[in-house]
């Protein structure tokens, strides 16, 4: 009902914004293990949500502030939808398109959730909204389970980035 | 082992253990993982009709399913006929389902609003504030906790591994009620999957 709504009161713009966006690759465990590796060098910040899930669409924007105040200064962050891949294009591309959000996006491939979370975070349930904070080693050094805020992720990341000049 | 260990360590250790482990439980920071093969905490909660449930009082039973559901998580909702057909084939082999809804916002009419649109067949417990969600360190909905006869923890996690029912193919609920009605050990004792958290007050 709420996802008819929002399609329905979509502007023109954003329809062809989305048209634009790019696609939302799919990712499993051991795709979620090379991005991470590809990234190293940055500080990530990887958030697990779902187009479903309404506290992960309350805290979106909050990640959208974030990523525009890092992005050029070595940090990143990574939106992986649990929604299912059909969802792409119907769903996961809109929200982001009326989000402003420009980092990359992913949807996981269906099946091996209980690896999945393990491997990510062995103490993660699997609620979401989800994010995790890696160093610019690639290491994980924090998890928020529960909505996290521009300010708390700053806080968090802020050190992580490279020295300015 | 780890009894051996405390005792290795003497009774100062394994006091101090015991007092960690009910500052957790106090603290809300149980992982279920820890309480598989542990009696679970009892607990008595009422329903949406104000009846009282204690854990305790199922012990004639075969085990009981708790499931952490909301009426308004789609994941929880997609798992609502699934639950119902569960609780229609187990219950006349003796398990008891009991469904515990701990999200602040979810109160009692709209429990049993919700309940009786989905011809539920298991009453639903209002655990308001969230203290047994935090005794058992529940934090998603759908989330089951099978107990055995003898208050047993021996399946935490999800009821299946699909939110699209047709495409479910590991039933690990189903696999460890059958377990438990054959006197067997349960294969798998957790299998987790992605859901909504609970809104704890």
């Amino acid at each position: 009902m709420k996802r008819a709504l929002f399609r329905a009161i979509l502007p023109a713009a954003a329809i062809l914004s989305i048209a634009a966006a790019p696609a939302v690759p799919t990712i499993d465990r051991q795709g979620y293990a090379e991005l991470i590796e590809r990234l190293r060098g940055k500080a990530v910040v990887v958030n697990m949500w779902a187009t479903w899930c309404e506290p992960c669409r309350e805290e979106f924007p909050e990640l959208v502030r974030f990523h525009e105040a890092v992005k050029g200064r070595g940090g990143t962050v990574v939106a992986v939808s649990l929604d299912p891949p059909s969802a792409a294009d119907l769903d996961i591309k809109p929200f982001l398109a009326s989000q402003s959000a420009t980092f990359p996006a992913y949807v996981k491939r269906p099946g091996d959730d209980d690896a999945f979370i393990n491997t990510i975070d062995p103490a993660w349930s699997g609620a979401l909204p989800a994010t995790f904070i890696y160093d610019r080693e690639g290491r994980r050094i924090r998890s928020f389970f529960g909505p996290v805020t521009e300010a708390r992720l700053r806080k968090e990341v802020e050190p992580l980035l490279p020295k300015g000049d | 082992m780890r009894t051996s260990r405390l005792r290795r360590l003497g009774p100062a250790a394994a006091a101090s253990a015991m007092l960690a482990a009910a500052f957790a439980f106090a603290q809300g920071n149980v992982t279920p993982a820890a309480l598989i093969g542990k009696p679970l905490p009892d607990f008595t909660l009422t329903d949406y009709e104000g009846k009282s449930h204690t854990l305790s009082q199922h012990r004639d039973a075969k085990g009981v399913v708790l499931i952490f559901v909301s009426t308004r998580c789609p994941v929880s909702n997609a798992y609502n006929q699934r639950m119902v057909k569960l609780a229609a084939d187990y219950q006349p082999k003796g398990f008891r389902f009991l469904g515990v809804n701990a999200n602040k916002a979810e109160l009692p009419e709209e429990l049993a609003q919700h309940a009786r649109k989905n011809d539920w067949n298991f009453p639903v417990l209002k655990d308001t504030g969230n203290k047994v969600a935090d005794q058992l360190g529940a934090t998603v909905t759908p989330e089951v906790y099978l107990v055995d006869s003898a208050g047993v923890l021996r399946y935490h996690g999800r009821i299946d591994d699909s939110q699209d029912a047709p495409a479910a193919r590991q039933h690990d609920l189903r696999e460890a009620l059958d377990a438990l009605l054959a006197g067997q050990e349960v294969a798998r004792k957790e299998a987790k999957a992605f859901g909504c958290t609970i809104k704890r007050g």
